[in-house]
This record gives C-alpha cells, structure tokens and sequence, in this order.
C-alpha cells in the first residue's frame, strides 16, 4: 500500500494492526466520539482523615491495589526531562515482579532512560509509543529492531487524539507530580523537582483506568495554586524520595544562539515574516527552544519594539525568551506546554497570563479546536526537507531513530506560516534531499525553507511569492539548494534496510504518514 | 615522489579531518578512513577516493594513509592531504 506522499507499507502491520494511510492535511476533520473512560467513586470517609485511603506506602501495594497485570499499557510524561526518576521506578518494579509484555506510553523518552533497554531484551517491555525520543541508547534500541512490537510515534496532538478515541488506552496513569496533597490535587511549579506545567499527562488522567500521582513533595491538603490536576482525577499517591534530578529538568536560562550562522539564519527568517506581514498587532508566535530557532524569536521582538507592536500570544514549550516578552508587554499571553528552564518554571507558577494548555488543547485535530488553528508564526527546525517541502525530524538520513514528531506537524498544519530554519550544510550532509529518509511533516503544510545559502518558498503558496517578488531576501528554489548543497558535499550514496518495520510515524490525525525501517 | 617519514596534518575539529601519512612497504596507496557512520555510510567511498586521488596526483607511488574525519567537505580533504603528504617528502 501507498499512502498520498508515495510512502509504501503492507495494509496490516504485525504489532500495530491495520493501517489507515495518510490521505492528506486537512482531509480527516468532522464528527468525532470519544471513549467513555472507567472511574471508581470514593466514597467520603466522614470521620477519618480523607486521603488516607489514596495514600500507598509502597510501589508493591500500589501494583496490589490496582491488581496491575501483563499486557497491561502504562502513561507517563515527559517534564522533568532528562532528570525524570519515575518511568524508570516503575518499570523497575514492574520487572522485578515479572511482569511481561508492557506497554509504554511516555510523550517523551531521554538519554535517562537507558534501563528500560534491558527490559525491552526481556521482554518486560515490548511495545512504545511516545511523542518526543531523544537520541540515545533506546532509540538506538528501536532503531536495531530490538522491541516486539514497532514503536508508535504520534505528535503532541496526535497521542490525545489517540486516547481521546480509543486509539490507545491507558491502563495506569504515572503522573509525576512535584507537589501533591494526599487527595491528590497536583501541583507542577512547586516543590524540589518543580518543572512547571504538566500539560502532556491530561489525556492520560482524563482517560486512564487508574490514575497515580508520584510525588516526592507531599504537603497538607490542599496543595498550594496552582493546582494543575485536581483530586477527582486521582486514584492514588504514591510518595517516593526523588521523582528527578534538578540538574536534568530544566538549565537556568535557555540562551539565544550566539553561532554567526544561526543568527544570520534567523535574521533572513525575522526579515521574512516582517515583509510579508505577519509582524502585527495580535499577532502570535511559537518557536522551538534550540539553536536559530529561538533566535528568530529574539530578531522578532527587535522588530515588535521597533514597530510598537503588541502580540496576542506566544505558544508551545516556553523558554525565558517568552517569559520576558511577556513581561515586557510584548505578548499578551503565554500558552505553556512544556517549561524548558527555570525561569518559566517561575512564571507559570506566578503569572496569571502563563496559561497551560493540555496537549488536546494544543494540538488535538479532532477536538472543537486547538491552539494550533490560532497561530500565526511557526518556526520549526527539521533533519531533511525533501523537493517536495516534506519534513523529517524522526531519522537521521542514516536511518537511525533520533527524534520523534513532537508538536512539528500540529504546529505546521495549523499556523498561518510554517518556517523551517537550518543550516543547509549538517557537517558534511546536505539537509535538502531528493526524498526524506522518513516523513514527520507533510510538505503542504509547510511554507518556507530559511537556510544560509537561501530561502526557499513552497510553490503552493503563490500568494507569499507574489508578495515577495521584489524582496531583497536571498529567496530562491528548493531544487538550487539541494544542487549548491550537493556540490559541495556531492551525491549521497542510498542507505539500505531491512524489510523490518521498527516503528510507525502517525500524522497527528492517526493515518500513518511514514515508518521506519531497520538499518542494514 | 617517495615519503621518507610520517606526517599528519588537519584537526579534529567539526568540518575537519586528520590525515596522516607514513610510507607504504609496498607499491600502492592504501586508505583507512574512520568517522561518523552517518558520513562514511553516503560518502565513505567518494571520500576515500579524494584521499587516494590526490596523493596520486602529488606522484605518491606508496603510502599508507589514515584519516580521522570529522565531516570534512572535499576541498578540506584535498588540502589535509596534500599538506601530510609534503610534510612526509
């Protein structure tokens, strides 16, 4: 089977099931149902201290208590980052009391999270799917075929949509929770291991069977504001000596690029969106937090201040940067995912304007309208762009598993103009490719390629190259950036693979845009 | 041209490539590359080939060549090359 970008899978996927291939963008919209979702009331105690009954001493009394079992599918998020303790606790525990064939559901998977290898070889866990994979030891892990069953990569608003719909069902929900009372009210900015919003586990708490704050800050009901998920979402609390690491949840501040390139990059880009208009009053922004990416947001305030320009919002997962637009009046709100750095730890636990937002309200396709649909800039960083404007952030063009959609195609699919910045040349690789290893993003969502050899303009939008026909920005075509690339570096010689499905990419709305093949 | 010593030239840094030369004991130029797998897997073979053609253009009958890459472009590797190789005469 091919689905609408060429991309060729069987119809049934071992593992996986059927598959619903990629028919476009915008062509899966309409009426939806969600799942009902199985709650157990409590039952008010009256004369003893409520909470008590949630309380579990221990990870052994907790899998009693829920009566945890092979098969069984468990959801984690991802905010305290690379310092995140409890999907590897819990995983430990689920081993050392043999429990096989698991399901882990994580928005996100980091370098920490070296030990679920060794469940993965044991089959404790043989199935995974996430949002976000940072490269490293269990994406290496997937990439080698090493799992039962292939990974399943959804973005941040595909995995609500997938819950949402019964997709993917949770059986336990882990929310890791750096301040918790014992009736469960959650709160994500305070505490020792704060990390700011936990925007990524609603679905799960919404959704889930049985849902468990993991808390190592446990402090007199109620817990203080904001309080981001409350009781009557909680099962039970189980209180352990660390959820994270600090030095792994957030750094201090996350810095502007001072590489000469990456500025010049994100200067042409500013420069675009000034002369094509999109720098006005209301308007809104999201970046990601790496490299040019976030430079883009500092040459856009240079040029809000400069026009005397208030914006509505900025959007996403939310560095200083945002914070101190928002703070100088730049933005009128902030609409938070995910804190990067401790500065926006602070100012989502302060600031009435630093709003969370959950993933479904983030990115969802199929909810009454997410905030994606609101946005107006999108600039995004990517591994390859094809001729076709097409995006990759899952693979290296070695094949190699290092990324996972994250909100990229959410974020292009809704914002008025999508932004790819990059250098053309990574190392000695060409990042303009006949065809990308993997599709992440579909081109027609995607507006502009900003390299330091040139801009180049989807052929789709005829209104943005009709404005920009006289520019002075170096704009040319995809197709002479992929030659001026390849004649520095020369033609790339094909990588091979096996026929072995490792992991299946889903578009944000379940079809499956792409999926990754093992390596030879 | 025959190389009567070892000789190295480049750096490790990003963009890059160590070259280092030594005389072969035998006629022909043998290449060792080593680097990223990302890179050796698409250019390995042109990169060598740089390598091997540039000593051959310097008149280099015999040598045994190592090179250490760090994502060099050609022109990079041409000039590391050269430079090792006179640096050996």
């Amino acid at each position: 089977m091919k689905n609408v970008l060429g991309r060729e899978f069987p119809e049934y996927i071992e593992g996986y099931g059927q598959v619903k291939p990629f028919i476009g963008a915008y062509n899966s919209y309409g009426d939806r149902t969600t799942v009902g979702a199985k709650r157990r009331s409590v039952k008010p105690a009256r004369q003893t201290p409520p909470g008590e009954e949630k309380l579990c001493q221990s990870i052994e009394e907790l899998f009693d208590r829920i009566g945890v079992k092979d098969g069984m599918t468990f959801g984690f998020h991802h905010h305290l980052r690379n310092g995140d303790h409890v999907l590897n606790l819990v995983m430990k525990a689920a081993a050392e009391r043999g429990l096989k064939d698991l399901h882990v559901a994580a928005t996100g998977i980091f370098g920490c999270h070296a030990p679920l290898v060794d469940y993965i070889k044991s089959g404790v866990i043989t199935q995974i799917s996430c949002s976000y994979i940072s490269p490293g030891p269990v994406a290496k892990a997937i990439t080698s075929g090493l799992l039962q069953k292939p990974a399943i990569f959804r973005s941040h608003g595909g995995r609500p949509r997938a819950i949402e719909s019964g997709d993917m069902h949770i059986d336990v929900a882990f929310a890791a929770s750096p301040t918790c009372d014992p009736y469960g009210n959650i709160n994500g900015t305070h505490g020792k291991s704060a990390c700011g919003v936990l925007s990524y586990i609603f679905p799960d708490t919404e959704y889930a069977d049985y849902v468990v704050a993991v808390t190592d800050n446990l402090v007199a009901y109620p817990a203080p504001p904001p309080i981001q998920i409350t009781q009557d979402k909680v099962d039970f609390i189980l209180v352990v000596d660390s959820i994270g690491d600090p030095a792994g949840i957030a750094s201090g501040t996350t810095r502007v690029t001072t590489d000469p390139i990456g500025l010049r990059i994100a200067e042409s880009a500013a420069a675009l969106l000034d002369e094509a208009g999109y720098i006005k009053d209301g308007m809104s922004l999201q970046t990601g937090a790496g490299g040019a990416s976030l430079a883009v947001a500092a040459f856009v305030r240079e040029r809000m201040l400069a026009g005397g320009v208030v914006g509505a919002f900025g959007a996403g997962g939310i560095t200083s940067y945002f914070v101190q637009m928002l703070k100088e009046g730049l933005l009128r709100a902030l609409f938070d995912v995910q804190c990067f750095d401790l500065d926006s730890v602070k100012s989502a636990g302060e600031n009435p304007a630093h709003m969370l937002m959950s993933g479904s309200l983030y990115g969802n396709p199929h909810s009454r309208g997410a905030v994606v649909n609101n946005l107006d800039i999108m600039i995004l960083g990517a591994t390859e762009v094809d001729l076709d404007f097409n995006v990759n952030v899952v693979t290296g063009s070695d094949g190699v598993i290092m990324g996972a959609s994250g909100g990229h195609n959410d974020c292009s699919a809704g914002s008025k103009i999508a932004i790819v910045v990059s250098n053309l040349l990574k190392g000695r690789l060409c990042m303009v490719r006949d065809r990308v290893t993997t599709v992440t993003s579909p081109g027609e969502t995607i507006d502009v390629l900003v390299t330091d050899r040139g801009i180049a303009i989807n052929p789709l939008r005829t209104d943005l190259l009709e404005k920009l026909k006289d520019s002075n920005l170096p704009i040319t075509d995809i197709k002479s950036l992929k030659e001026f690339g390849e004649n520095l570096t020369g033609k790339p010689e094909a990588v091979e693979f096996t026929d072995k499905i490792v992991a299946v990419v889903e578009y944000r709305d379940g079809t499956v845009i792409d999926v990754v093949r093992q390596p030879k | 041209m025959k190389l009567v010593r070892e000789a190295t030239a480049g750096a490790t840094e990003a963009g890059d490539i160590v070259i280092t030369v030594l005389p072969g004991e035998a006629p022909g130029i043998t290449v060792d590359l080593k680097g990223k797998s990302v890179v050796l897997k698409q250019f390995g073979n042109q990169m060598k080939s740089v390598i091997k053609k540039t000593a051959e253009d310097l008149g280099v009958e015999s040598a045994i060549i190592k090179a250490q890459d760090n994502a060099a472009l050609d022109y990079t590797i041409r000039a590391r090359t050269r430079c090792a190789i006179e640096r050996a005469i």
